[in-house]
């Protein structure tokens, strides 16, 4: 599930996220990509018990007779079954990296911004299913937290909070991670933005965190182009952004080893969530939002 | 090689562009934020120097790459020995021809000449063949054209040798070049292994050029600066004359080369014992005369060696000479014995011939009466024929090699000279035209003799201008001869008739003379040519020939000759040239001279001993003068004089046929095609771990 590729889909469909920065209001983003990305899709399959009237359609057999609409059976004598939105009560957290590595990018939008997008879709698409939504951000530690709510504002107070994440400092996944799973007291769907530059089980023991507590977790590792080729064409002195050490590298001499490790080391997110029953999704913050939110709806279906 | 199209080669630019690019990307780091370093911390030294090596190869390949393709715009081709040469390595010829003549004994030539004659045997490919030749005025091929160097070798260690022979490099090269073009390979080398004398090049070999594609190649192992004393225009004085109280030794030491030397000492050896010692001191470039005495030397040849100090060339420091003292040889006149006659007839040639310093021979009177002698020369001077026995023995004398001369005057009757001498001479006494004794009386008119054999060997030495005027005695009677075959008319009376008859008969000599030798018939005795007219004779008489006191290196030498003469100054009966004759070099080893009559080849200096069953003799031999003389040209210019301006193969006027240009052109493909196998082994190492699967991280 984490590598899925929806293959009948034209990308032209779906807004360069470079152009998605030109536009000031994060409300108005979310709003655009996810009325456009569900515009694109032929029916919403995601029906049930909701307040908000859907349609009408002609009984079947095995309907239950109590969704008869004897109104209309009394003007037109014929059996019509009354279908509403779907609505749950979930809670979903929208948990955000903000580590100084995520101020990175080399196509014009950073990791950081992608992810602040992602987030607001992701709360615009959950509010719009009437979920109860909640944020958090954090570097080495929990900087806002916004407890999941259905109630009409929330909408906007978690917009304003994604809105106002700003790069921090180092990360320190697990005890992060740790702090966020202890305040999050009802079993709900977490979605985790992040690069996850750390130690591997510092990350992996952050997320078993979260799932434990009967989280549905969804982890999106967002990476910028550059990161995932190694295409730098000349030498020079590589800064980590976090620690400052330097080193200087000739990208031609380590691309092909790079390029190992780091999808040795996503291999291995990929294979440690799916043995801990999570989802993990990689994205490439030069592509479209809606891979992620198809992963989101994809998940999302499967639990409701 | 040749290019076709050499402007491409600016293609070569090209190559250029990746070496640029690979500096360019060298400049000066900049410095790059980056999320983590977590992962390039990860990555082992020994993959980024595996990395820097396939860089440099992928480099090199792109470089190579376009050479490469520069060079085969530019259309390449090749000679056809170059060709051969590229496709499959030809055999070649070496030719070595190695001087051994003297001036290469000076220092460590000759030492140095044979280890690089080695060298180049030994550094011959295998299948090369190899030929050995020694050259100096003579050249012997040693070793053939062979494809085992170690006969060279061979020979080179142990058969070959220094000589005293002279340098001439023509026929040498002349020699060298039919071993190259025999060989029969399709390159050839000739190594020219020489001091690079300037005497060893003569100037009728400057017209030979080597064949086509011979090459020449010089090795030098002379010198600039040298320095050599040699013993030059040596000259015996005095061995002709009586006594030999008289004999001087003269000579010069020379000094070539670049060096003063001082306090030289020249030393005289007489037969083995040192006789005199001279101390010199001569500036370069000059000769000191010397002049050494030589009393008391008896009768025969005496070996003589002037030796000089000098230890750079040790060859030319003596000069040999068999310095020869003659005995006088006995000359007898018969006469009549006539008590009316105030004076011998004999009375001029006693004056003209018992000379002390002057004559070499010695003139006594005898008696008709008296017996004949049996050694030396016979005067029959205005005496009768005497009996039959009397003429019988002295037929057997000339046959047997005697010198007989027959004075006709006015006690020599017609009928009794036709008689007795006429009887087995082919002169005759025609009558007397004036006088029925058949000899002319003076009278007012005279003759004179003016018709002489300018070039017989009795008036040779009057034949250069004041050396002798015959015309100048008046001849007032003589008698009127005839001359039958077998008899030679030498001078003439301006009237015709004979005045100097000769007959050969067997190994004798026999000389008649038409009028007195006194001055009862004309003035001869009277004038300056008498003396030395009659020492001619008696010369001619005696076979006399000039002894040779040395010979040079190379020369030929007739043993029977020189026996011969020998065999003459002692006034022994003559050798038969038939005889078996035995001759040892200065080695003291025999030479294959079978007979008196073969010769033999003079090759080292020194005393040659000839001797046969009777007698022995000396033959002094010495190197070549010039040979002492060093001076040396330069070896380079000396070499490309002989080259041969001619291309190897296919002249520039003949077009080449199409098929044979494209063949000699195809080098051009192969480089393409090396060059595309560059640029695929450069595609192939550039994409090495570049796999698809790895080529992008899947998101």
């Amino acid at each position: 599930m984490s590598t899925f590729q929806p293959p009948a889909l034209q990308a032209t469909r779906f807004i360069d996220p470079l152009t998605l920065t030109r536009i000031a209001s994060l409300e108005l983003i979310a709003r655009t990509v996810v009325e456009g990305f569900i515009s694109g899709l032929h029916r919403s399959p995601h029906l049930g018990f909701s307040v908000n009237f859907a349609e009408y359609r002609p009984y079947r057999p095995g309907d239950d007779i109590r969704k008869i609409d004897w109104q209309v059976y009394g003007r037109t004598d014929k059996f019509f079954v009354k279908e509403f939105e779907g609505e749950t009560n979930t809670g979903i957290h929208l948990i955000l990296d903000c580590s100084r590595s995520m101020s990175y990018g080399s196509r014009g939008i950073t990791k950081l911004e992608y992810g602040q997008f992602l987030a607001a879709c992701l709360g615009y698409f959950a509010f719009k299913q009437r979920d109860a939504v909640g944020f958090i951000s954090y570097d080495d530690r929990v900087v806002e937290y916004i407890p999941a709510r259905g109630s009409i504002g929330q909408l906007n107070t978690v917009l304003h909070a994604v809105e106002r994440v700003r790069p921090g400092e180092k990360t320190d996944f697990a005890k992060s991670l740790i702090h966020v799973s202890e305040r999050l007291r009802r079993r709900g769907m977490v979605i985790l933005i992040s690069d996850l530059y750390d130690a591997p089980d510092q990350v992996m023991n952050g997320l078993r965190h979260l799932a434990f507590r009967g989280n549905d977790l969804i982890v999106f590792q967002v990476l910028d182009p550059a990161e995932l080729q190694f295409d730098f064409p000349d030498a020079a002195q590589f800064v980590d952004m976090e620690t400052r050490a330097e080193m200087h590298v000739i990208p031609d001499f380590v691309r092909q080893e790079y390029r190992r490790l780091l999808k040795s080391q996503i291999n291995e997110y990929e294979r440690e969530c799916r043995k801990d029953r999570m989802d993990f999704a990689l994205i490439d913050i030069s592509q479209p939002l809606d891979s992620a939110l198809f992963t989101y709806l994809t998940r999302r279906e499967q639990l409701y | 090689m040749n290019f076709v199209n050499p402007l491409f080669f600016l293609g070569i630019l090209a190559a250029a562009v990746p070496i640029l690019l690979h500096l360019i990307k060298r400049e000066h780091a900049r410095k790059m934020e980056f999320p983590t370093l977590m992962f390039l911390r990860r990555i082992s030294r020994k993959t980024i120097r595996y990395q820097k090596l396939r860089h440099l190869l992928l480099l090199l390949l792109r470089v190579l790459a376009f050479i490469l393709i520069a060079l085969a715009f530019a259309r390449p081709y090749l000679e056809k020995s170059q060709a051969s040469a590229a496709f499959g390595r030809v055999a070649s010829t070496h030719v070595i021809a190695l001087d051994n003549s003297m001036s290469m004994g000076y220092r460590d030539r000759w030492e140095r000449a044979r280890e690089a004659a080695a060298e180049i045997a030994r550094s011959a490919s295998p299948g090369d063949k190899v030929a050995l030749l020694e050259f100096s005025d003579r050249v012997s091929i040693k070793t053939p054209a062979t494809t085992d160097p170690n006969e060279a070798l061979a020979e080179i260690e142990d058969g070959i040798e220094l000589t005293d022979r002279g340098t001439h490099y023509g026929q040498a090269l002349k020699a060298a070049e039919g071993i190259a073009l025999s060989a029969g390979t399709g390159k050839s080398i000739i190594y020219w292994i020489s001091d690079f004398q300037k005497s060893g090049w003569i100037a009728e070999d400057q017209e030979f050029r080597l064949s086509a594609g011979i090459e020449l190649r010089p090795v030098d192992v002379g010198s600039e600066d040298f320095s050599n004393l040699a013993i030059r225009d040596v000259r015996v004085e005095g061995s002709d004359a009586i006594a030999a109280e008289n004999i001087r030794l003269k000579a010069s030491v020379a000094c070539f080369g670049t060096q003063d030397r001082r306090n030289v000492r020249v030393k005289l050896f007489v037969d083995g014992r040192m006789v005199s010692e001279r101390t010199i001191d001569i500036s370069r470039g000059e000769s000191r005369g010397i002049d050494f005495p030589l009393p008391g030397l008896a009768a025969g040849v005496h070996p003589a060696v002037l030796e000089v100090q000098d230890p750079d060339l040790t060859r030319d420091n003596r000069f040999y000479l068999a310095v020869e003292a003659r005995d006088k040889t006995p000359v007898y006149a018969v006469e009549n014995p006539d008590p009316r006659r105030r004076r011998s007839p004999s009375y001029f040639l006693a004056k003209a011939l018992n000379v002390d310093n002057l004559s070499p021979y010695r003139l006594t009177v005898i008696s008709l009466q008296d017996p004949l002698p049996e050694r030396g020369l016979l005067i029959w001077n205005n005496a009768t024929g005497g009996n039959e026995a009397m003429q019988r023995k002295l037929r057997d004398f000339v046959r047997a090699g005697g010198g007989l001369a027959v004075v006709v005057a006015d006690s020599s009757q017609p009928a009794d000279f036709n008689r007795s001498f006429g009887s087995w001479l082919p002169v005759k006494i025609a009558a007397a035209p004036a006088e029925s004794r058949g000899r002319v009386r003076p009278a007012e008119d005279y003759v004179l003799l003016t018709d002489v054999r300018m070039d017989h060997p009795i008036f040779r030495p009057f034949s250069k201008p004041h050396s002798g005027v015959f015309s100048s005695a008046r001849f007032f009677g003589h008698a009127r001869i005839s001359v039958g075959p077998g008899a030679e008319v030498l001078a003439r009376f301006d009237n015709g008739d004979p005045g100097l008859v000769s007959v050969n008969l067997e190994k004798g000599r026999v000389l008649v003379f038409a009028s007195s030798a006194d001055d009862a018939s004309n003035d001869l005795p009277m004038k300056a040519v008498y003396a030395p007219l009659w020492q001619q004779m008696l010369r001619y008489l005696e076979d006399y020939r000039e002894r040779r006191f040395w010979f040079n290196v190379g020369e030929t030498l007739s043993p029977g000759n020189l026996i011969k003469e020998t065999a003459a100054r002692r006034a022994l009966a003559r050798v038969d040239g038939s005889e078996a004759v035995v001759v040892l070099d200065p080695m003291r080893q025999r030479q294959p001279a079978a007979t008196a009559a073969d010769e033999i080849e003079l090759s080292r200096a020194g005393f040659y001993e000839i001797r046969t069953m009777k007698l022995s003799t000396l033959a002094a031999v010495n190197p070549l003068p010039k040979e002492s003389d060093l001076v040396r040209g330069n070896a380079e210019e000396m070499a490309a004089g002989w080259i041969s301006s001619e291309r190897a193969a296919f002249p520039p006027q003949e077009p080449l046929p199409a098929a044979e240009r494209d063949k000699r052109q195809r080098i051009w493909s192969l480089l393409l095609i090396a060059a595309m196998l560059f640029l695929i082994s450069e595609l192939m190492l550039s994409n090495f771990h570049l796999t698809p699967g790895e080529s992008a991280i899947k998101k």
